[in-house]
């Protein structure tokens, strides 16, 4: 009998081990996992605190099959990106989570890229074949072989969300990937062999660092690079150091020399999200042609800012700030909201309307500078220049942009991953950073302008004889706000009498009776170019454009302007300060001048 | 005895036959001496030098017996190691007076280089390329040079003697020329081919243009050492392209543009003097080019031709010059027998009506740009493996562009000393500097260099790092800021504004201390001679200050041309 009740106690015991041995064996972590995907990786750390493994598990996010135990079944329909918009509506915008975004996102201007889509297409007229109107048309047909949209997928379409992460080294594999694209954190995501069980689990940001930004944004009108006082200079790669070329180095084989930040990065620490909402980033559902269209912040948003009670976004804007992470406590029952009525819930206004700034990236308190209206600013005669006419520091010129295109070799195209014939070589004749040239905005406002694009084309075929009949020239100024503040500005002369700054180019000019007499530096036909006018001419002496302008709407000075602008230098050899007695009664005084009734003989 | 007998039977006909041997071998009787055999219709050199061929192309213990080899004719009879024997008979004035010019010696950069890169203590001369009565060929270089002053030597001669006199310079498009009194007397065109009436030569690579002496001296001939970002190629407009491979444009020609002296240029308003068809030679005697006697030190005192010569001084004296006789109120008459109008200088213009204008050159004003290259970087490579420089392959030196093909790839290990590369921090022809030169006028000022010298020895050690090379006297870095008269200009001087205002101008650099380490290489270094300086404080005040006089001159300049007329106010 004893030895019975010991045997069945002894079995009882033992299949109570193998239950409790195989529940545990299932058990990896405390508490009951949520998926199976645990059994075979473990990921060290969250993703982000609001998406914690243990809680909501891995599927929900990476898809794939979360009850199988093993591979072949675990895998079907996984997602190695969450954040690829291919999926995005599955993932990151299921039901529940953030719903509203895929849509805005694919229709932002960073996954459409319409703006470089209508460019390229509207600058390439003599071939029309076909017209496309977003990334997304490209990707999922065989459509696009016309030359400008072959030079997309080679040149530009590796910066756009559609693009997939990590196909290669580099830059260029850390472009793309939806969602991820811009909140992933670099650093946390080393490239690792995932049939490990232990990975380190890439971590996810809203307080989205500046290199996320640079990835894509060194190029073209490289304003990021700017922001950070980065000049993509000539390509020396000087000073040498260790026997070779410097580290100063961008993607593509390009050096950069330092010159000064944005006065946002260098005094207030700023980072880019600190002024480009994420309504401005993502899209407010609307699909625009131009970036200007999505960006939602003007310099006045914030610089003149019109505080007003929040209303309905104020549930908004604390949502904002909770999801940041880093913002001091605030109320935000008045506030300053973007031109698309985004909250900017990082600023804190307090009873007498006083504002305090707070940095996204750390929530440090950031001294806050409202516009003073004063004699400068107020200046009736200079209400049509915007800030960055005077405020802008530098902003890069690209002079002369050579493109070839040489049919007889291959090239990889970034939207399918593939090599296919054709294969585009970019030249430059030279740069500068200096004595920006400035004409209309769009807006109908005086701002900055620089080459954008100067194309010189020349295609060559299989064998690689010259076709002449598709060398096209393309020649654009193009206007944006290159990032450069400075809280310095340009003396009176340096604008008013400078060729360069007037869109003449630079040259000896003469103010004359009669007119501008001006003769140009750069002697283009000699140079090669096949063109009649230097390349950092705008507009002729006569008020002609020789140049296109890169919106509709805007354009270099007229005749008419450059007469008023160039005669007001007479005055400007004495009377150069904004607080000169004649400015300050402006309409008065110019009109006592127009009726002889002045003095002006200048000092005796 | 017989046997004896029957060997003559072979013997007589072997020995008969020896004769017939010296005719398979090379006689002496092709004499390399009769010259016009073969260079029938070369011309005469001119009518003084109308010898027989050997008088210049044959040493005389040459001349004497049939010569069998054409290796021993003299191809440069001037050139300096023969000079003396072949032409000193009746030119040896002249050939004394190169000798101690500066085309003969490079006293200046030799010297000026030599101290910056502490190799000597001051930068009078004490070297020179060829054999001088006084000054010593330069020290052979180390073998294992540790330092910057140990590399100069080897700079100079494998990288800026290839335009001396006595070395045989590349044969690349615009590089062409003679040695000694031939490179300048006698001209190679751009191409190096020969287009005379000699049909052996004719089509040639490499040769004079003509057998005959260049008269006048065009400027291409003067261009093919005065390249690069030096006076001389400005004055006919042309200015370097940056050196990385995406600066070889445009290619609307269906191809990359055919360099000249082995590098793409920009064309840029050239002199207005060149614009009239004035040479080189119509400004610059013989006293400027060759010397007068005395050992020349630098340009700053070996060129004594001066605008007012021809365009009158500041008070407006009537004073004419020409290159054959005075001819008072007619013109000028260059060397090609033109007759030019001359501007003279006159008050009316309203900015010669500024009396402080007086202390300035000319060019300080009328130089529409010059070159502006900053913070260049010498890396001297001994490793077998350059492939790294592929992109930088066009700098102006065949050696370097030898090594890569057009894509930029390497082509092959090297041996024995490497390349010296150059390389530039950024490069501008406008925004001029000034300082103040020998003669105490203000003038424009270029940094004239601010070296920073890389040696990698051949297993890949760095042995310098960019170092920045210390002033033989120890008073400072051996970097400098010259004078020098850029030749671009033109009848309308620069605004005003381009100097008065402008940090950058009185060499205090481009903008501020918070624009990043690159900038600040645009800030004035001390020239290299005692006598040269860059402005003071108070002169520098005066440049940048907009003082009462300073807007009273400037309104006044801008009313005169602006033709506004205080009676009666024009509307804007």
């Amino acid at each position: 009998m004893k030895k019975a009740s010991l045997v069945a106690l002894l079995v009882i015991a033992g299949v109570l081990v193998l239950i409790f041995a195989k529940e545990r064996f299932r058990e990896k972590e405390e508490g009951a996992p949520i998926d199976n995907c645990t059994l075979c990786h473990q990921p060290q750390g969250d993703p982000s605190p609001s998406h914690p493994v243990r809680v909501i598990g891995c599927s929900i996010c990476h898809l794939g099959n979360p009850f199988a135990r093993e591979e072949k079944r675990a895998h079907l329909g996984l997602v190695l990106n969450p954040g690829s918009l291919k999926v995005a509506r599955l993932t990151c915008g299921r039901r529940g989570c953030h719903e509203d975004l895929p849509s805005r996102v694919e229709k932002s201007i960073m996954a459409t890229n319409q703006g470089i889509l209508t460019a390229l297409q509207n600058r390439w007229p003599h071939d029309q074949t076909e017209s496309v109107r977003e990334v997304s048309q490209l990707i999922s047909s065989s459509k696009g072989r016309s030359m400008a949209l072959d030079h997309y997928r080679k040149m530009c379409g590796g910066c756009h969300l559609w693009k997939t992460r990590f196909r290669w080294k580099g830059e260029m594999g850390r472009r793309g990937g939806g969602c991820t694209n811009c909140h992933i954190l670099e650093l946390s995501a080393p490239r690792q062999d995932l049939s490990h069980k232990r990975f380190l689990h890439p971590q996810l940001t809203t307080r989205i660092p500046n290199e996320n930004c640079l990835k894509c944004h060194n190029r073209s009108a490289r304003t990021g690079l700017s922001y950070l006082g980065r000049f993509e200079s000539e390509g020396y790669g000087t000073p040498f150091e260790g026997g070779q070329p410097n580290n100063r180095r961008l993607s593509g084989g390009r050096f950069y020399l330092e010159l000064r930040p944005d006065v946002h990065h260098q005094k207030g620490g700023l980072a880019c999200i600190d002024c480009h909402t994420e309504q401005g980033v993502m899209g407010d559902g609307n699909s625009y042609v131009h970036m200007e269209e999505q960006v939602d912040i003007r310099c006045k948003t914030c610089h003149e800012p019109e505080v007003k009670p929040l209303g309905g976004k104020e549930e908004l804007a604390q949502r904002l700030k909770r999801v940041n992470g880093k913002q001091p406590p605030m109320d935000h029952i008045r506030g300053i909201l973007s031109t698309k009525g985004s909250p900017l819930y990082h600023l804190r206004i307090s009873g007498d309307n006083e504002i305090r700034f707070y940095r996204k990236l750390d929530g440090k308190e950031i001294a806050f500078r409202s516009l003073r209206k004063d004699q400068i600013h107020g200046a009736p005669y200079h209400k049509r220049l915007t800030c960055q006419a005077c405020h802008s520091a530098w902003m890069p010129q690209c002079y002369g942009c050579h493109v070839a295109l040489l049919k007889g070799e291959g090239q990889r195209d970034w939207l399918n991953g593939k090599v296919s014939p054709g294969r585009w070589v970019e030249g430059r004749s030279y740069l500068r950073f200096e004595r920006t040239s400035l004409g209309i905005w769009p807006n109908g406002q005086i701002g900055p302008f620089a080459p954008g694009c100067q194309v010189f084309l020349d295609v060559f075929d299989e064998q690689g004889q010259h076709e002449t009949e598709n060398a096209h020239l393309s020649l654009t100024m193009a206007s944006w706000d290159p990032h450069t503040t400075a809280l310095s500005t340009p003396t009176c002369m340096a604008c008013h009498l400078d060729p360069k700054v007037l869109g003449l180019g630079d040259g000896s000019l003469k103010v004359t009776e009669h007119g501008l007499e001006f003769t140009p530096l750069y002697e283009s036909h000699a140079s090669g170019l096949g063109i009649h006018f230097p390349l950092d001419a705008f507009v002729s002496p006569e008020g002609l454009p020789l140049q296109q302008a890169s919106r509709k709407g805007s354009r270099p000075f007229n005749l008419g302007e450059l007469k008023r602008i160039t005669r007001v230098a007479y005055c400007l050899s004495c009377h150069d300060t904004y607080r000169d007695p004649i400015y300050l009664e402006w309409e008065k005084n110019f009109d006592r001048f127009q009726s002889g009734k002045a003095y002006c003989e200048g000092l005796k | 005895m017989k046997s004896l007998i029957l060997h003559w039977i072979w013997i007589i006909p072997v020995i008969s036959l020896f004769p017939l041997l010296s005719l398979a071998l090379p006689t002496d009787s092709t004499d390399f001496r009769s010259c016009l055999e073969c260079h029938n219709g070369i011309e005469r050199m001119d009518k003084d030098h109308a010898f027989p061929c050997m008088t210049c192309h044959l040493l005389p213990e040459d001349r004497g017996q049939p010569l069998d080899t054409h290796a021993k004719v003299m191809r440069h009879p001037a050139a300096p190691e023969h000079v003396d024997v072949l032409c000193g008979a009746c030119h040896q004035r002249e050939i004394s007076l190169l000798r101690n010019s500066l085309h003969y010696t490079l006293a200046g950069i030799i010297g000026q280089t030599r101290y910056l890169w502490g190799a000597q203590e001051d930068p009078m001369p004490k070297y020179a390329p060829s054999k001088h009565p006084v000054l010593k060929p330069l020290p052979p270089s180390t073998s294992m040079p540790e330092t910057v002053a140990d590399l100069v030597d080897d700079l100079l001669q494998r990288r800026c003697f290839r335009c001396h006199l006595g070395q045989v310079p590349p044969q690349r498009k615009g590089l062409y020329r003679g040695l000694g009194c031939g490179a300048c007397h006698v001209y190679y065109a751009d191409d190096g081919v020969y287009k005379g009436g000699d049909a052996t030569l004719w089509g040639k690579r490499g040769y004079p243009e003509k057998h005959a002496f260049a008269k006048p001296i065009p400027v291409e001939q003067c261009l093919h050492c005065h390249n690069g970002p030096r006076v001389g190629a400005d004055y006919v407009g042309l200015f370097e392209h940056d050196y990385h491979m995406s600066y070889r444009t445009p290619w609307r020609g269906g191809s990359l543009p055919e360099t000249i002296y082995l590098m793409d240029h920009h064309r840029l308003k050239a002199d207005i003097h060149q614009e009239r068809g004035l040479l080189c030679v119509d400004c610059h005697d013989q006293g400027d080019v060759m010397g007068r006697g005395k050992l020349s030190v630098s340009q700053q005192e070996a060129i004594s031709v001066q605008c007012e010569q021809c365009h009158g001084p500041w008070d407006g004296d009537k004073k004419w010059a020409s290159s054959d006789s005075e001819q008072a109120d007619k013109g000028f008459l260059d060397r090609q027998g033109r007759m030019h109008p001359v501007p003279l200088w006159e008050r009316s213009v309203p900015a010669h009506g500024v009396e402080e204008m007086r202390g300035l050159h000319c060019t300080s004003c009328h130089a529409a740009w010059g070159f502006y290259d900053y913070g260049p970087s010498l890396l001297r490579d001994d490793r077998a493996d350059l492939s790294r420089w592929g992109p930088w392959r066009l700098q102006g030196d065949e050696r370097i562009a030898g090594l890569f093909d057009q894509t930029g790839r390497f082509l092959e290990t090297v041996d024995g000393p490497g390349p010296w590369f150059l390389s530039w921090q950024f490069r501008r022809w406008e925004n001029l500097h000034l300082g103040v030169d020998n003669k105490k006028r203000i003038v424009p000022f270029r940094p004239h260099y601010q070296y920073m010298v890389s040696f990698v020895d051949k297993k890949g050690r760095v042995v310098l790092d960019s170092v920045i090379p210390q002033r033989g006297d120890k008073s400072g870095k051996g970097w400098a800021y010259m004078p020098f008269y850029p030749h671009t200009v033109r009848p309308r001087g620069r605004s005003c504004e381009d100097c008065h205002g402008e940090k950058l101008a009185v060499g205090k650099g481009y903008r501020g201390e918070d624009w990043g380490p690159d900038l600040p290489l645009t800030k004035a270094e001390e020239p290299v001679y005692p006598r040269l300086r860059l402005l003071n404080q108070t002169e520098a005040k005066r440049v940048m200050e907009k003082t009462p006089r300073f807007r009273q001159m400037r309104h006044r300049i801008l009313r005169e041309e602006m033709g506004v007329q205080r009676e009666d106010p024009k509307k804007n």
